[in-house]
């Protein structure tokens, strides 16, 4: 049955670089099975560190990304109608909880809160999961866990957990890597010099100096990647940055100057 | 708040002034200045006076120039903005110092050169415009906030005003003209990018023990050079920020100190730069035998030493008395020494910087509207109900029960009266923000008809098709904006502070507050979301001032808006006492969400606390409490420096720090929307 989520394996190993200690308690925390939040900044590397512990640890991801308009049947599956009547179909997380998967809720915030209540059985010591419409309780797989991410930077108190699911995980906080690793991740990624990364990583840390005078987070560790792969394919570094991270994160022209002057500083 | 235009400040009415110019014999001008002013009828009473200051400077160096330029007044000022309009003379007198026919030819406007200055002038932005964005680029480079101010150049025959680096502060010349470069916002930017080298590079407030100021000024220089150096490893790019103000100010034929010191400048950041002068030569060899060393600042003061000798030995006069850093980016070096270590007397300028004849505008002094000074706000309010509340000492950590007086008043009717003639005008000027259709939909299920079909429903009409029973055809789902509304207090910070200048167009902040409130206002009356102004000052305890300044529920009428024009900035910032008033108004509203839109220029602070913490600790408690009671506030705080106190109070994403005042009202329409949108 395990085959069910063979399409969710990982086929080659993700690229990812540890900044401290993440990978040990990880792997500390998915030995109790114990429920997770990654919580970061965007783009810095939440969803490819989920995905490395997955290739890791040789376990099926199967990731959803939460919005508001997310229902629990979005989450656990529904009855769908064929030629011999209706039949069962798991939902993601159901997939998950049954045949033995990390499930990850990305942005989990954003679903709405009464949606996300189904996940309070399976993250305390009952680990099941009730299937109200089909009568049915499932006793989570041993390998089963449950992550989720989310930002805490720009959510606003109405997006936010309930406390009462909240105190269900443990969390490893993320962040931007120092400038030394956050360039080899770049130059990696984008196949740029490091030289050059450097200087897209210094651009970025000028930037979130930024936070809260205007720009609610500073340029991430993705935008640095897109910039790289379009000086890497020949774009002229300014016009890059430009594209990639000045425009792409704000329409205000006074944070627009600024960061166009870090740009500016950094590249001739 | 800091960025007060000086300019505006003190100045004697017109009114008054022409009567004592026509004592003097001033008749003529008078006369041209009124002309000029009535012919216009465009310009109000700030520009009338700060046009007649500029003028009255120049007349006081050259009556024949200021006639000549009174007459064409309307003709200047039709193209350049104020600020231009000062740089513009200081361009004229610089251009042709102790040139009088020519300088005569300038204002006359007869001289091309002062067409081309004026076109110059008028094509350049202003410092005050560009201010907002140049500090978070310093803020952003020197990797700690610093506060960006603007230098004011008050004398017309002074030296130009090189920037000033402190800790703390970076002042900004504002009498840079097109001399010193066509692009002002790249002049402002390497200006920046030398201060953020020094902050890095350099140890400040050295003894100045038995050095010369020849010696100060040459180890100066080649201090500058090192930390650009430096700085250029860092960022490649301000490389060329530098040399394009090194390359334009630099004399290759002129053997002054000054022109010395700018060819040895441009030497040392310019490998391309060919310089025939031994001098210049030693010191450029002299520097890259350390150029792997930039780290090492007692290397580069022998180098300084022994250049400074040198210039000794050639004879080469330095007047202290004229010289000025020669790069219009550099600072003035002040920030390198500490004269006040010194045993030998010093010459009399502290800094390398001579200020001028005239007098200086004391930095971070207050300025206030020449109209305001004759006008004073009857404080004969009516008092309309008293309400006590507990303030928290966390000293302590004791809630001290009814503790702080809050007073619901009114603006007296005098003061409504008078400011309602001196603001009319702006009334019309406000346009509307338009708040964006809000985001708060929900999905609808179980619809006759909609947008989409509800997958879970369908499925259960088909299984009752099957079952034969007869199914609900409610199958749609369809969007709709939630018919939830909220309620929310845009609560407006009245105290003394809030009375200081800022921004190009030279309003205070209260203004620019009271503005931001109306306009958000104006934009929601087509929406069923209920807002109320309310304003707030203290004067110790037993006196927290709140004004409800337009109710929930009553439209933005003319009275209204008198009443909020009107109500008057004074007395300091009890906050906490003001949130947990007007969160008792929330209380009584059935709407079903509350928030508190707070706009503030600093702490929390009163005359009968000494104790920094103390209202901060308070505030933080009634946020907390009103957070209990299901309000949610958010502050904006106009205060760069904000960020060590909003967070304690507010919690983190409870608050955005608004550098750009000019900016608030854009800002708090958009915040207001984040937090509506995002009530459900």
């Amino acid at each position: 049955m395990t085959q069910k989520l063979d399409v969710y394996r990982l086929r080659a190993e993700p690229f990812y670089r540890p900044s401290g200690n993440e990978i040990t308690l990880y792997e500390h925390a998915y030995r109790h099975r114990l429920p997770l939040i990654l919580k970061g900044p965007t783009g810095c590397g939440k969803t490819r560190f989920i995905e490395y512990m997955a290739w890791k640890l040789d376990r099926p991801l199967v990731t959803l990304a939460c919005n508001e308009d997310m229902t629990s049947s979005d989450l656990i599956g529904r009855y769908l109608l064929d030629a011999q009547g209706t039949a069962w179909h798991d939902g993601p997380l159901t997939l998950a909880v049954r045949y033995g998967g990390i499930c990850y809720l990305d942005e989990v915030v954003e679903a709405r809160q009464d949606t996300t209540v189904v996940i309070h059985p399976l993250t305390d010591s009952r680990r099941i999961l009730p299937l109200d419409k089909k009568g049915e309780v499932i006793h989570a797989h041993p390998d089963f866990q449950l992550v989720v991410s989310y930002n805490p930077g720009y959510q606003s108190q109405s997006k936010d957990m309930k406390p009462s699911t909240r105190q269900r995980f443990a969390a490893l906080k993320f962040d931007y890597p120092d400038p030394k690793l956050e360039a080899t991740i770049v130059a990696h990624e984008a196949s740029v010099t490091f030289d050059l990364a450097e200087r897209l990583v210094g651009i970025a840390t000028r930037s979130r100096a930024l936070k809260n005078h205007g720009i609610d987070e500073g340029i991430s560790t993705r935008m640095l990647i897109y910039a790289g792969v379009l000086i890497g394919s020949g774009v002229d570094p300014r016009e890059s940055c430009d594209m990639t991270m000045t425009c792409a994160i704000t329409d205000d022209p006074d944070i627009t100057k600024a960061l166009q002057g870090f740009v500016e500083a950094y590249f001739v | 708040m800091a960025n007060s235009y000086a300019l505006s400040s003190q100045y004697t009415p017109w009114p008054m002034l022409r009567a004592q110019w026509k004592d003097i014999g001033l008749d003529n001008l008078a006369h041209a200045i009124d002309s000029q002013i009535t012919l216009a009828k465009v310009y109000n009473t700030t520009q009338i006076l700060d046009t007649i200051h500029w003028l009255e400077i120049l007349n006081e160096e050259n009556p024949e120039c200021a006639l000549a330029l009174a007459s064409r007044l309307n003709i200047v000022l039709s193209r350049v903005d104020l600020e231009s309009f000062g740089r513009w003379i200081l361009t004229g007198l610089r251009m042709y110092p102790r040139d009088h026919d020519r300088q005569l030819a300038y204002f006359q406007l007869d001289d091309p050169q002062a067409l081309q200055a004026l076109n110059n002038e008028a094509g350049e932005g202003s410092l005050l415009a560009a201010l907002p964005s140049l500090r978070l680029l310093l803020h952003g480079l020197a990797g700690k906030e610093l506060e960006l101010q603007q230098q004011h150049q008050s004398s017309l025959y002074g030296l130009p005003l090189r920037p000033v680096l402190t800790l703390k502060n970076l002042l900004i010349p504002d009498d840079y003209t097109h001399l010193d470069g066509l692009d002002r916002y790249r002049l402002y930017r390497a200006a920046i990018a030398h201060a953020v080298a020094h902050l890095r590079y350099s140890e400040p407030s050295l003894p100045v023990q038995t050095l010369k100021p020849m010696g100060i000024a040459v180890i100066s220089a080649i201090e500058d050079a090192r930390v650009e150096r430096l700085l250029k490893l860092d960022y490649p790019g301000v490389e060329g920020w530098f040399l394009e103000f090194l390359r334009r100010g630099v004399k290759p034929q002129e053997l002054s100190f000054a022109a010395l010191i700018g060819r040895m400048n441009l030497a040392l950041m310019d490998t391309h730069y060919q310089d025939d002068n031994y001098w210049v030569d030693k010191a450029r060899r002299l520097f890259e035998t350390k150029e792997n060393d930039l780290h090492d600042y007692g290397a580069f003061r022998e180098i300084a030493s022994i250049l400074a000798n040198d210039l000794g030995q050639m004879r080469v006069p330095f007047h202290i008395t004229h010289y000025t850093v020669p790069e219009s980016y550099r600072d003035d070096n002040s920030f390198l020494w500490d004269f006040t270590s010194t045993n030998n007397p010093l010459p009399e300028p502290i800094s390398l910087q001579i200020k001028g004849p005239a007098k200086q505008e004391k930095q971070g002094e207050k300025t206030t509207r020449p109209d305001e000074t004759t006008e004073k706000v009857c404080t004969k309010e009516i008092a309309l109900s008293r309400h006590f509340y507990p303030e928290w000492d966390y000293k302590l950590s004791l809630m001290r029960n009814d503790w702080c007086t809050v007073i619901e008043k009114i603006p007296s009717q005098l003061a409504r009266h008078s400011l309602n003639n001196r603001n009319k005008s702006d009334v019309k000027d406000i346009s509307l923000l338009r708040i964006r259709n809000k985001c708060r939909t929900r999905l609808l299920r179980r619809q006759w008809e909609g947008d989409d079909i509800d997958i879970n429903v369908a499925i259960a009409v088909m299984v009752d098709k099957r079952q034969g029973l007869s199914p609900d055809p409610r199958l749609f789902l369809r969007r709709k904006s939630e018919e939830q509304v909220s309620s929310t207090i845009v609560l407006l910070d009245l105290s003394e502070s809030t009375n200081d200048i800022v921004g190009i167009r030279m309003e205070s902040i209260l203004d620019i507050e009271k503005n931001a409130a109306l306009l958000l206002v104006q934009s929601l009356v087509k929406s069923e979301d209920r807002i109320a102004v309310h304003g707030f000052s203290s004067n110790t305890r037993v006196e927290v001032n709140y004004y409800r300044l337009l109710e929930f529920g009553t439209t933005l009428d003319m009275n209204a808006t008198e009443m909020i024009r009107s109500v008057p900035g004074r007395y300091s910032t009890r906050m906490g006492a003001a949130l947990r008033h007007a969160t008792s108004h929330l209380k009584l509203e059935k709407t079903n969400h509350h928030s508190i839109l707070l706009i503030t220029d600093g702490a929390p602070a009163d005359v009968d606390i000494y104790d920094t913490n103390y209202l901060i600790e308070d505030a933080s408690a009634a946020v907390q409490e009103c957070k209990k009671s299901g309000v949610r506030i958010f502050c904006l705080v106009l205060n760069p420096q904000a960020d060590s106190y909003v967070k304690k109070i507010f919690g983190q994403h409870n608050y955005r720090i608004v550098d750009n005042p000019i900016s608030l009202p854009k800002q708090l329409a958009s915040i207001y929307q984040q937090l509506v949108s995002s009530s459900n």
